[in-house]
């Protein structure tokens, strides 16, 4: 087996570069190797939900784009039966939640090799994801116990809004694989004029 | 640029959004026993509307879920949206 690779290893880290007015007003930070995991299936079906609440100690976020955290993990709506799980730790795995699904119609499927995790932040973060955003963020409509799948540059991704223990108010950009380095760069590029820190990727949340 | 309220998301932008074409076409029940003429008619012609046009979209960056719209062809405005499978609001089709 060969070693598990960031898809942003061609981005060198870290990196400092303040704007125009030499501040720093975003930072950027990969959060490789997250235990990634696709679920669907009836949630109005009792078995299927307390199976869920069983292994990952979460009930299943039933209202559209909202999404519920604990310590271990986070389950993100996706669809009206469909659910993004991210495990933190590797230890997250599979194996249980297949277990207790498969007397009913579910379908399980481990992204975690397929998808990676950015977290952006700093005071301007809004203003440079909205340049190539649709979705408003304010934090009026789009806080805490939200989430939205939507486009970046032309690049699909789910946005979770998180608070990172370092630096206070963030937001997770779920984005496949092939997409991050793209969409990186082009945050990257973005961030230019308000300045901008790229930090070392670090391996869980 | 169209804002478009998805079933289930919300008002998004039209830039998260395919165009499906017209909507409410069904399928014959025994496309043996058609025509060529009918078998054509069902794939390719359709209403071309000048007014309020029934039409699907799907949130493909979204939720990925297909839906209807009831759209205005001339002033773009959207007067409907309703799940699959629901009648369109009015009686119209």
């Amino acid at each position: 087996m060969s070693a598990k690779q960031s898809p942003l290893i061609e981005i060198e880290t870290p990196v400092s570069r303040p704007g125009s007015d030499g501040q720093t007003l975003f930072w950027m930070q990969e959060h490789a190797f997250c235990v990634h995991l696709n679920l669907r299936g009836d949630s109005s079906n009792p078995g299927f939900s307390e199976a869920v609440t069983a292994v990952t100690g979460i009930a299943l976020p039933e209202h559209p784009n909202t999404c519920v955290s604990s310590e271990h993990c986070r389950v993100a709506w996706l669809g009206p039966d469909e659910w993004l799980l991210i495990g933190v730790h590797e230890e997250f795995g599979s194996t249980p939640l297949e277990d207790r699904l498969a007397p009913m119609h579910h379908a399980l499927t481990d992204l975690s090799g397929g998808q990676t995790i950015l977290r952006v932040g700093g005071e301007n973060w809004r203003n440079v994801l909205a340049s190539a955003c649709p979705f408003d963020l304010h934090p009026r409509v789009f806080g805490e116990g939200a989430c939205a799948q939507t486009v970046i540059a032309h690049t699909n991704v789910l946005l979770i809004p998180a608070s990172d223990p370092d630096r206070d108010e963030a937001l997770d950009i779920v984005v496949r694989r092939s997409f991050a380095d793209h969409l990186a760069r082009w945050l990257m590029d973005a961030a230019t004029e308000d300045g901008f820190e790229l930090l070392a990727p670090v391996g869980s949340i | 640029m169209l804002q478009i309220e998805c079933p289930w998301c919300g008002a998004r932008d039209q830039e998260e959004f395919q165009y499906g074409g017209e909507a409410h076409i069904v399928r014959p029940e025994h496309p043996e026993s058609l025509t060529d003429l009918q078998w054509a008619d069902y794939l390719f012609n359709r209403a071309n509307v000048k007014g309020v046009h029934a039409e699907q979209w799907c949130h493909t960056a979204g939720c990925r879920r297909w839906f209807n719209v009831l759209r205005d062809t001339v002033s773009y405005k959207i007067l409907a949206v309703y799940r699959p499978g629901e009648r369109p609001p009015g009686g119209e089709e």
